[in-house]
C-alpha cells in the first residue's frame, strides 16, 4: 500500500523533471526523435530501479546520471557496429528546422555543437540546467576540477568561434580568407 | 639514460596538460562575453524545457503507473 503511493509519487516527479531531461538529451543527441529515446530509455531505468532512489534527495541528478549513462552505452555500442559515426551526428546537428527565423540562435548552436563533447556536456550542466560543478561533477563522474577546467575552455573556445572577443583570428572570416586562397589559383 | 630522457618529457607533458587544466584564470573572457554566453546558452536550453511533454513519453509514463496499479491489485 505504502509502495503504491511512493510510486504515484515517483511518477509526478518524473513527469516534473521531462522537459529538462529532454533539453540535456537534446544538447548530447542533437535530434529530437533521438532525445525522446534516450529520454524515454531513461524513465524506464530510473522506474526498475526507483527504489534506489532516496526521497528527498536530488532526483533531477539522479536522472541526469541515468539517461548520461544511457547515452554513453548507446555510443559505444554505435561506434563499434558504426565505422563514422561522427559524420553521421555531426549531419544531424546541423538540421532543426523548428529554428528557422532565429538565425543567430542557430548560430550560437552550430558553435556549441562544434566543442568536444566533455566540454559542451560540463558546459551544458552548469551554464544551462542549473547545476552546481559539484553535482556536475558527480553526474559526470569526475574531478570538480576537470568541470570547472572544461567549462572554462568551453567559454573560451565559443567566444573564439563566435569572435566575440579581439580580432577574431579562429573566426569565420579567418576561414573564409583561408578557402579564397586554396581555391583561387584553380579557378 | 633513453629512458630517463622520455621519463622526464613525459613529466613535462603531464605538468602542461596540468596547466591547461588549470587555466581558469589566464585567457578570462570579459564579462559581456561570459554574459552573452550564458544568456545564449540558457535560450537555447529553456526552448526546449519549454516544449510541451511529447505524448509518447506521457503513455509511457501513464503504463509505467498501470503496471504499478495492477501489480498493486493482485
Amino acid at each position: 500500500m505504502g509502495e503504491d503511493m511512493s510510486g504515484y509519487d515517483f511518477r509526478a516527479e518524473l513527469l516534473a523533471v521531462i522537459p529538462n531531461l529532454r533539453a540535456f538529451a537534446m544538447s548530447l543527441v542533437g535530434a529530437a526523435d533521438k532525445a525522446d529515446d534516450l529520454v524515454q530509455e531513461t524513465l524506464v531505468r530510473a522506474w526498475d530501479k526507483r527504489s534506489s532512489f532516496t526521497p528527498g534527495t536530488n532526483l533531477k541528478g539522479w536522472l541526469f546520471t541515468i539517461l548520461r549513462n544511457e547515452f554513453y552505452s548507446q555510443m559505444r555500442k554505435r561506434k563499434r557496429e558504426v565505422s563514422d559515426p561522427e559524420g553521421a551526428m555531426a549531419e544531424r546537428l546541423s538540421s532543426h528546422p523548428e529554428q528557422v527565423g532565429k538565425l543567430d540562435m542557430e548560430d550560437f548552436k552550430k558553435a556549441v555543437n562544434q566543442l568536444p563533447e566533455d566540454q559542451r556536456e560540463a558546459l551544458i550542466l552548469v551554464g544551462a540546467s542549473g547545476f552546481s560543478y559539484e553535482e556536475a561533477a558527480e553526474i559526470c563522474d569526475c574531478a570538480v576540477g576537470t568541470i570547472k577546467s572544461r567549462v572554462s575552455r568551453a567559454r573560451t573556445q565559443l567566444a573564439n568561434i563566435l569572435r566575440l572577443e579581439g580580432d577574431g583570428e579562429y573566426g569565420p572570416d579567418a576561414v573564409a580568407v583561408g578557402v579564397m586562397n586554396l581555391t583561387s589559383p584553380a579557378a | 639514460m633513453g629512458h630517463k630522457v622520455t621519463q622526464l618529457s613525459s613529466n613535462r607533458m603531464a605538468q602542461q596538460d596540468d596547466e591547461v587544466e588549470n587555466s581558469t584564470p589566464k585567457p578570462a573572457l570579459s564579462t559581456d562575453s561570459q554574459a552573452f554566453i550564458g544568456l545564449k546558452l540558457r535560450e537555447l536550453y529553456d526552448d526546449v524545457v519549454a516544449e510541451p511533454v511529447p505524448d509518447r513519453l506521457l503513455e509511457l509514463l501513464g503504463k509505467l503507473g498501470e503496471d504499478d496499479r495492477k501489480n498493486g491489485a493482485k
